[in-house]
């Protein structure tokens, strides 16, 4: 059986979100009565695919994504090919960006997915470096964890605007309860959102594994670490150059930072990958 | 007083104060699945701090943290 971890969690997590919408969907059958069940059901099914289909098409819209040529990467198209086959999927659309940092994402789902590289990933990695990202995308898409995402917001936005209504038609409508609603929707959203992105982070480092299953663990630890160090020495001129007052607050390592990091930290990662 | 508009001050505030402290894990919350995570900042990290959004998110954090103080007054005035 593969990914029992991820299984186990996801079925916790799964669960949980599950009871978050469901309350959310019997206050709203409370106050707006039973015959808004598949009012609540179909607005819910159209609010998440309109998510998904304009969360993807911005993503790609900002950074400017435009198709990889095959002819001056054949050996990308060649890898993404030779990994889809082996990880059971249909090759996703190749594209490329300049993002202004080494990067790459995946969008889409399985069937219809986009992985972006920018070009000074391209140009920081070597080739087997640059096969270990592809992989780990590769293994986003098969994992559907981009759809996955897509959900656990949905979800929490539903159980906010439920929160906001309940706070609304229990109270006086003066405008302290105007900004009760607002306030409590804004903090439910946020801790729904704790429980989506501790999956998240979990999930990548699962999709790691698969990279590493493909590729060995070698070439993405290394493309990671590459690329960290890179960001080290940016971000220590800049502070330099700032003395930012975001240092101040010290973002990057608080307790907020990791409750809401969509990502392990990336040393935890290069050290799974390694061994 | 009144327990729920001494309530909407109080976490007011204290979301306000979230707002102002972590724009960038406010950020990641509100986007994550509506946009893909990877697609700022570098690979395998989170979103960079200083992003052109922190300032907006800081914004929106002191707006909360006024608008608390003040329906808190209305609480202690009335």
């Amino acid at each position: 059986m593969r990914h029992v971890g991820l299984k186990a969690r996801m079925a916790f997590v799964g669960s949980l979100l599950f009871g978050f919408y469901a309350i959310a969907a019997v206050v709203l059958m409370g106050l707006f009565g039973e015959r808004a069940l598949p009012l609540i059901l179909v607005g819910s099914v159209l609010f998440v695919g309109v998510q998904y289909k304009i969360g993807k098409w911005a993503a790609l819209r900002s950074v400017g994504a435009e198709d990889l040529p095959e002819d001056r990467f054949p050996q990308i198209h060649k890898q993404v090919e030779y990994l889809s086959t082996d990880m059971g999927i249909e090759k996703p659309r190749l594209m490329v960006a300049r993002m202004g940092v080494p990067n790459a994402f995946a969008v889409g789902r399985k069937g219809a997915g986009t992985v972006v590289v920018s070009e000074e990933l391209l140009q920081l990695l070597d080739a087997d470096e640059v096969e270990g990202v592809l992989a780990h995308e590769l293994a986003h898409i098969r994992n559907r964890d981009v759809v996955m995402m897509v959900l656990g917001q949905g979800i929490a936005s539903i159980v906010s605007i439920a929160a906001q209504w309940i706070v609304l038609l229990t109270g006086d409508n003066d405008l302290a309860d105007f900004f009760l609603a607002i306030v409590v929707g804004q903090i439910v959203q946020l801790i729904v959102m704790v429980f989506v992105l501790a999956i998240s982070r979990y999930r990548e480092y699962v999709a790691d594994s698969d990279a590493a299953a493909e590729v060995g663990g070698e070439p993405l630890a290394s493309a990671l670490e590459k690329i960290s160090r890179g960001s080290e020495r940016a971000q220590d001129s800049a502070i330099d150059e700032q003395v930012s007052a975001l240092c101040i607050f010290g973002e990057e390592r608080g307790l907020l930072a990791t409750l809401f990091a969509s990502h392990p930290p990336v040393e935890k990662r290069i050290e799974r990958l390694r061994n | 007083m009144d327990t729920r508009t001494v309530l909407a001050a109080v976490l007011g505030v204290g979301l306000g104060l979230v707002f102002l402290a972590a724009p960038g894990a406010v950020r990641t919350a509100y986007t994550a699945g509506r946009s893909p995570q990877d697609h700022r900042g570098e690979y395998g990290s989170n979103e960079r701090a200083g992003s052109r959004y922190h300032s907006l998110i800081r914004a929106v954090g002191a707006a909360f943290v006024l608008a608390g103080l003040y329906v808190g007054w209305q609480a202690f005035a009335v």
